[in-house]
C-alpha cells in the first residue's frame, strides 16, 4: 500500500487535508471571498456584532443581514432592530479590488451590494474600527498562512546545507557546525526573537518587517533539524552504495545532495508538516505583544494583538477569538496531517 | 623534571577523575560559549541602525537631573557628549569588556532606565519568581506524564489508548498562546480565580495567608502550562515505554517469571527516564528563563515579563542584561541536564579506569 492510500486511511487525516485545501485555497482568492478588503472602515460600527441571521418572517429562509443599531456608543452596545433585514446575495458586485493585484474585478461571493444605503455584513463581526472581521481574516491569512511556508524552507535549507556537511565529513567540520548549532539554541527561542526583534529598527513597513519576521524565525528554528540531518548523514555514509560511489569518483557533493540527502525525504517531510506551525505560531506570538505585523499589515496574530484582546474586550465582544480559532484549526490540520505522515513513512506499520 | 611530572599528572587527570573531568570540560566550554555570545550581541548591539543606541542616550541625557537645555529637544553635540561619557562611541568589544568589568568586580550593572532600580536586583529577583513557577510546573508535569504514559503504555490498542492518544495530541497541536487566552477568559468570567498571577501584598506582610494566595493567583497559569506541556510528554513517554517493553531483555524477564508490575518500574521505567531527562534538557534550562507569553498574559513578574517591559521601553541595558542572564542560566539547565544523565542513566558511568 503507498502512502497516499496509508494517510487517506485515517479519518483525521481526511479532516486535515480538507481543512488545509479549504484555508489555502480561500487564502488564494481571498480577495473574492471576503466581502470587503481588510482596511475598508465602516464608520460608527465599531465593534459591531455578527449580524448574519438565517430566518425572518421577511425573507424566510435564507442567509440576511439584521440591522443594528447603535445605542451606546461610549461603550459601543448594539441593539437588534426588529424587522429589519437585508437579504444577502452571492456573486454580488461589490467594492473594487485587483485579483493578485492585477486582475481588475468587483465580483464578491457573497455580500449585500456597493450602494452606501445596503447594511454592511459583519459575517464575524467588526474590529474596533469597524473593519469587518471575516475579511481581514482572510486576508491575515496571507501572511500567516504563508510565513511558515517560506520559514521553514529558509530553515531546512540551512539545515540540510549545514547539518549534511557536519555529518559526512565529520571531524572538525562537524565539530564547528555543532557549536555554531549550540550556539544558536542556547538563548531560548523566544528571547533570541525579542533581543533581535528589538536590535531591528522598528519602523518598517509590513513587506519588510514580514522578511525580517521569516529570517529571524528561521534563524532560530534550524539548529534542531540540523543535528537531525546530521545523526542521520552520518548514520547513510557508511552504506555500500555510498563507498562505491566514492570510490567511482563521484563528486562529493554529488554524493551528499543527489545520493543521501534523498534518502531522508521522508522524514524531512514530517518535520516539515510538524515543523510549520511552529512557525506560524512564531509570527502570532511576536504580533501579538506587538513587534511583529502592525497596521495596516494584518495577520492572524496581529488580529489577536493585546491591546486587541484584553480581557474587557473579551469579555464584551467575544467574536474577537474567532482569529484565534482558525490558528487552532491550522495547527491541529498541520499536527494531524504530520502524525498521520510519521506513521504512514514508519516501516513497522500497523494497520489500525 | 618537577615540570614533567606535573605535566604526567595533568595528562592522567581524565583517566583518574573522569567525572569531573566531564564537568570541568563542559564548564570550560560553557564559559567560552558565554563569552562569545556577549561578544555576538555587543557586536549586533552595534551593527543596528542606531536608533536603538540614540533613543537610549537620549533618555539618559533626559533623566540628568542637571539637565539644563530646552525641553526635549537635544543637539547633536550634547548627544555626542552623552555617547562618550557613556562609552558608547567605543568599538564594541570594548564596550563588551567594560560591561563584564561592571558585571564581575564592582557586580552593578548600573539602574535601569525606567524604574530606577538597580538591575541586578530586577534580575535576581524575578528570576526566582519564574523558578519557583517553573519548578512547580515541573514537577506536576512530570509526575502526572509519567503516571499517564506508563498507564497508557499497559493499555496500548485499546480504545482507551487510542481516545487519549488523541486527545494528548490535541492539546500538544493546541496554540499555547490561545489556551492561555482561553483560560484567563474563563477565570474572568467565573470569577473563581483571579487574572492576575501574583498577590497584591508583598510576602513579608503576612507569610501564610501569602503562600495561600500565591497558590490560588497561580493555579491558572500553572493549568495552562501544564495542558500545554502533558500532550507532547505523556505521548513522548508512552512511545518509549512502548519502545522499551518491546526489547528482548523485557520479553526474558517475562520468561523469568518475573511480575509485571516489577517488570514495568524496575526495568522498563528505568530505561525511560533516560531519554526524558535527555529530551528534557531544555525543559530544565527553562525552569529559570520561565515562560514569556505566560508571564506576559497573567502579569506574572518573573523574567520573561521584565524582558517584554524592558523591550516595550526601549531599555537596552536592561534587555542586554536580561538577555545574558537567561542565557547563561539555559546553560547551566542544559549542564545539569548532562549531569543528571550520567548519575542517573545505569549505561552511562564515569569510573576511574585501572
Amino acid at each position: 500500500m503507498n502512502i497516499v492510500a496509508r494517510v487517506l486511511r485515517r479519518p483525521t487525516a481526511r479532516i486535515s487535508i480538507a481543512v488545509l485545501i479549504l484555508l489555502y485555497g480561500t487564502m488564494l482568492f481571498c480577495e473574492f471571498f471576503s466581502p470587503y478588503h481588510a482596511t475598508t472602515v465602516f464608520r460608527d460600527h465599531s465593534y459591531h456584532p455578527p449580524n448574519v441571521v438565517l430566518y425572518s418572517s421577511q425573507y424566510g429562509l435564507r442567509p440576511q443581514v439584521q440591522s443594528h443599531a447603535l445605542i451606546d456608543s461610549l461603550n459601543w452596545s448594539y441593539v437588534r432592530i426588529k424587522d429589519e433585514y437585508t437579504p444577502i446575495r452571492l456573486l454580488v458586485r461589490g467594492s473594487e479590488y485587483r485579483m493578485w493585484g492585477i486582475i481588475p474585478m468587483r465580483l464578491h461571493l457573497f455580500g449585500t451590494g456597493s450602494s452606501d444605503s445596503s447594511y454592511p455584513v459583519f459575517l464575524l463581526g467588526a474590529d474596533h474600527l469597524g473593519r469587518d472581521l471575516f475579511s481581514r481574516i482572510l486576508y491575515g491569512s496571507r501572511i500567516s498562512l504563508t510565513i511558515g511556508f517560506i520559514g521553514i524552507g529558509i530553515s531546512l535549507l540551512i539545515a540540510i546545507v549545514l547539518g549534511g556537511l557536519a555529518g559526512y565529513y565529520g571531524g572538525i567540520v562537524d565539530w564547528g557546525i555543532i557549536r555554531l548549532a549550540e550556539f544558536f539554541s542556547l538563548i531560548p527561542g523566544l528571547y533570541l526573537l525579542l533581543f533581535l526583534r528589538s536590535v531591528l529598527s522598528r519602523n518598517l513597513d509590513s513587506g519588510q518587517s514580514f522578511l525580517i519576521i521569516t529570517a529571524i524565525l528561521a534563524l532560530v528554528g534550524w539548529p534542531g533539524s540540523a543535528r537531525l540531518i546530521r545523526g542521520l548523514v552520518h548514520s547513510i555514509k557508511r552504506e555500500d552504495y555510498i563507498v562505491a560511489a566514492q570510490l567511482q569518483g563521484v563528486p562529493t557533493m554529488a554524493i551528499l545532495f543527489r545520493h543521501i540527502i534523498p534518502q531522508l525525504s521522508s522524514i524531512l517531510i514530517v518535520s516539515v508538516t510538524l515543523g510549520i506551525p511552529g512557525f506560524i505560531l512564531g509570527e502570532t506570538v511576536l504580533s501579538y505583544l506587538g513587534l511583529g505585523i502592525v497596521d495596516p499589515a494584518v495577520s492572524w496574530g496581529s488580529l489577536i494583538n493585546r491591546e486587541i484582546t484584553s480581557l474587557s474586550n473579551l469579555r464584551n465582544f467575544p467574536w474577537f477569538l474567532y482569529p484565534g480559532f482558525f490558528l487552532l484549526l491550522v495547527t491541529l490540520a498541520y499536527n494531524f496531517m504530520g502524525d498521520t505522515l510519521r506513521d504512514a513513512f514508519d516501516p513497522h506499520w500497523y494497520e489500525r | 623534571m618537577k615540570l614533567d611530572r606535573l605535566f604526567r599528572l595533568i595528562s592522567h587527570l581524565p583517566q583518574r577523575y573522569p567525572f569531573s573531568f566531564f564537568i570541568g570540560g563542559r564548564l570550560v566550554s560553557m564559559t567560552v560559549m558565554l563569552l562569545l555570545l556577549g561578544l555576538v550581541l555587543f557586536a549586533l548591539m552595534q551593527l543596528s541602525p542606531g536608533d536603538v543606541v540614540d533613543s537610549y542616550v537620549r533618555s539618559v541625557i533626559l533623566q540628568q537631573s542637571d539637565y539644563q537645555g530646552e525641553d526635549n529637544i537635544i543637539s547633536e553635540e550634547e548627544i555626542a557628549r552623552a555617547r562618550a561619557r557613556l562609552g558608547l562611541d567605543q568599538p564594541f568589544y570594548r564596550q563588551y569588556a567594560r560591561w563584564l568589568r561592571q558585571l564581575l568586580v564592582e557586580r552593578d550593572l548600573g539602574r535601569s532606565l525606567v524604574s530606577r532600580a538597580p538591575i541586578l536586583f530586577l534580575i535576581r529577583s524575578r528570576m526566582i519568581n519564574s523558578l519557583i513557577l517553573n519548578l512547580i510546573s515541573l514537577f506536576f508535569l512530570t509526575i502526572i506524564s509519567f503516571a499517564l504514559g506508563i498507564y497508557f503504555s499497559s493499555k496500548v490498542g485499546s480504545p482507551v489508548d487510542l481516545g487519549a492518544t488523541l486527545v494528548a495530541l490535541f492539546l500538544h497541536a493546541f496554540p499555547g498562546i490561545l489556551l492561555l487566552i482561553l483560560l484567563q477568559l474563563l477565570g474572568a468570567l467565573s470569577g473563581l480565580f483571579p487574572v492576575t498571577a501574583y498577590p497584591d501584598f508583598p510576602y513579608h506582610e503576612a507569610p501564610g495567608r501569602f503562600v495561600f494566595s500565591y497558590l490560588h493567583h497561580v493555579f491558572l497559569p500553572l493549568l495552562g502550562a501544564f495542558l500545554g506541556g502533558i500532550g507532547g510528554t505523556m505521548r513522548y513517554i508512552r512511545a518509549t515505554m512502548l519502545d522499551q517493553l518491546g526489547k528482548p531483555y523485557i520479553t526474558a524477564l517475562r520468561a523469568r517469571g518475573i511480575a509485571e508490575p516489577r517488570i514495568y518500574f524496575a526495568h522498563a521505567f528505568r530505561n525511560t527516564l533516560n531519554p526524558y531527562i535527555t529530551s528534557s534538557a531544555t525543559l530544565f534550562a527553562g525552569l529559570f528563563s520561565g515562560s514569556l507569553i505566560l508571564e506576559i498574559i497573567f502579569a506574572y513578574p518573573g523574567i520573561g515579563r521584565l524582558m517584554y517591559e524592558a523591550l516595550r521601553q526601549e531599555d537596552v541595558n536592561l534587555v542586554l542584561a536580561n538577555t545574558m542572564f537567561i542565557s547563561f542560566l539555559a546553560l547551566v539547565g542544559y549542564t545539569l541536564a548532562d549531569i543528571a544523565l550520567a548519575l542517573v542513566d545505569p549505561r552511562i558511568r564515569y569510573r576511574k579506569t585501572a
